[in-house]
């Protein structure tokens, strides 16, 4: 029998539906975006780049999206990484209660979208919601809020439930990398007089950098494209404050139904994401070797 | 010798303090972190009337399965939630017998190529499923495969078999490759030790992919809204997210509703931890 034929045989099945399912669509993709493919009227027309002239042109709403996406993606992934490091400090400073505070701390990682999204849009309900009720209670807030439908409040209401999503994700990743470190090299940083604060930027955090490095581009990916938070509380809105790119690509696609328009921008947020993918095969390829 | 003196009692002071800071801090974060867990049962728990109360009862005056037994009898939930089985169990059933296939191939032998296919699987893993909606969508049309499950489940294995075969490219690895070279001594054929060695000592390994596959496709959102608008194959997602069409959200049926979809995947994570912190950390760690 042919080694090498029962080898690839055996990736046959997945090869193909990644094929089918994603290969030959990112191609397709491309080829969309040069045409005026409506969804009610298939298959468009050839019209070379005028797709891309209109939404590079200035009166585009690419600029604002990309913007907001910038905004969302770093104060997300920021905060993540800032929670998610205070906490997994702090429970590896624990000897009492170490895997009780991990189930507690871990809970919104089960959360799945729709029940994340809608959780938090009856916590924040304007009129009766129990977030307002407990600012009003604590005089924080004169009067009721309406969170994700408040042009200034909309964006950092969405960032606040994508943070708290995303901590256990961190926590876990960070915990994982303190433990790599040996336990030596901090009882001879010990035993040179290190305090705790210089132990910690000396040792932990370059010791941590390199699985630092990979979990937050492996976050920045996922942030820069989730879809389904933003969709689901606000929609893009109030006014398009939050109308990120992902988002931004369904309207245009499924709404307007200009799919050919679409497929451009997915094709610029394709470039952009290249880049990051580009620098974690890079990290995964060291590692390999 | 003088600054040394001085220093000694703050550093005791500061190690008698630094556990209760940290407990307070910890303390803190898991009051956040359960906070919209313990809302979403505690709106849903409760007599009907009490939802709309303001202020809000942190508590319901009695427990009451009133809004679970109005979406399970009077709503779409029971046929959407057989839906999301159907689909999540294929989808799950698939990518794992795909991706042991593929994990063994890709960790155990060497041959060109091999490089090449194990990148374009992590580079699918990492491809964001908004920029393939559209010509997904189209494809499917072409395919008639649109609002039909069989449609869903191919659009959703090529998310979850990535990472799945991720995983268990990782797990194989792990296992010392002199097991099967002496099952191969003994007669037995490659797919032989795949069946007999490798797979029983791969459990946990399995275990934390097949849980990942399940979740990735329960989850899923954006496929399901473009692929599965017909209200006969709509998955528990895209059932909660039609509950939020009319004027008035019936925040009980809603909690409810979301409640009941999140619960399966915090039983797998109380009963499998281990497997889940591996299943979360093994792509990071490895790389």
């Amino acid at each position: 029998m042919n080694r090498r034929a029962f080898y690839i045989g055996l990736l046959a099945p997945g090869l193909i539906i990644l094929v089918l399912v994603i290969g030959y669509p990112t191609i397709l993709t491309f080829y969309y975006s040069a045409t005026n493919l409506h969804i009610y009227h298939p298959p468009g027309v050839f019209i070379g780049l005028r797709n891309y002239l209109e939404i590079f042109g200035s009166e585009s709403e690419l600029y604002p999206a990309l913007l907001s996406n910038i905004v969302w993606t770093a104060a997300s992934v920021v905060f993540q990484l800032f929670f998610g490091m205070i906490a997994a400090l702090c429970l590896s400073g624990i000897r009492r209660g170490v895997s009780l505070f991990r189930i507690l701390l871990f809970v919104p990682w089960t959360f799945p979208a729709v029940s994340l999204a809608f959780s938090w849009k009856w916590m924040l309900e304007p009129a009766i919601g129990i977030v307002n009720y407990f600012l009003i209670r604590l005089g924080i807030i004169a009067g009721p809020i309406g969170w994700f439908g408040d042009m200034s409040r909309a964006m950092p209401s969405v960032i606040a439930m994508n943070i708290w999503f995303g901590v256990p994700y961190m926590i876990i990743s960070i915990i994982a990398g303190l433990d790599s470190i040996p336990a030596d090299v901090y009882d001879s940083a010990k035993i040179d007089g290190a305090n705790d604060w210089q132990t910690f930027w000396q040792i932990t955090i370059p010791m941590l950098a390199r699985i630092l490095l990979v979990v937050v581009s492996l976050r920045v990916l996922w942030v820069f494209n989730n879809f389904s938070f933003v969709f689901m509380t606000t929609g893009g809105g109030p006014n398009n404050r939050t109308n990120i790119l992902p988002v931004l690509i369904y309207q245009v696609g499924f709404r307007e139904g200009w799919l050919g328009r679409a497929s451009a921008l997915a094709v610029v947020s394709l470039a952009i994401l290249t880049v990051f993918a580009a620098f974690l095969l890079r990290r995964t390829d060291e590692a390999h070797e | 010798m003088k600054l040394m003196s001085r220093l000694i009692p703050t550093r005791r002071l500061t190690h008698a303090l630094l556990p209760a800071a940290r407990y307070s801090v910890l303390s803190v974060m898991a009051i956040v972190s359960v906070f919209p867990f313990f809302w979403m049962f505690s709106s849903s728990l409760r007599p009907p009337q009490e939802v709309w109360l303001f202020p809000p009862k942190l508590f319901p005056s009695r427990l009451s399965l009133g809004y679970m037994e109005r979406i399970i009898l009077h709503n779409t939930f029971v046929n959407n939630l057989l839906n999301s089985l159907i689909i999540s169990l294929s989808v799950t059933i698939l990518a794992i017998t795909f991706s042991i296939a593929a994990g063994y191939s890709i960790s155990r032998f060497k041959y060109r190529g091999r490089r090449l296919i194990a990148r374009l699987i992590l580079i699918a893993y990492m491809f964001p499923p908004v920029l393939l909606i559209i010509p997904m969508f189209r494809v499917m049309a072409e395919l008639h495969l649109v609002n039909t499950r069989i449609g869903l489940i191919i659009a959703q294995l090529a998310f979850c078999f990535p990472y799945a075969t991720w995983l268990l490219d990782a797990y194989f690895t792990t296992i010392p490759r002199e097991l099967d070279e002496a099952a191969g001594i003994d007669g037995a054929s490659p797919l032989g030790a795949l069946v007999r060695i490798i797979i029983p000592l791969a459990g946990p390994g399995i275990v934390a992919a097949t849980v990942f596959s399940f979740i990735l496709s329960w989850n899923d959102f954006i496929f399901s809204l473009v692929l599965a608008t017909a209200a006969e194959i709509r998955p528990l997602a895209i059932g909660l997210y039609q509950q939020s069409g009319g004027d008035l959200m019936v925040w009980g049926d809603i909690m409810a509703w979301s409640g009941l979809m999140t619960l399966p995947i915090f039983v797998f994570f109380l009963a499998l931890q281990k497997q889940f912190i591996y299943g979360l950390t093994a792509g990071s760690i490895k790389g």
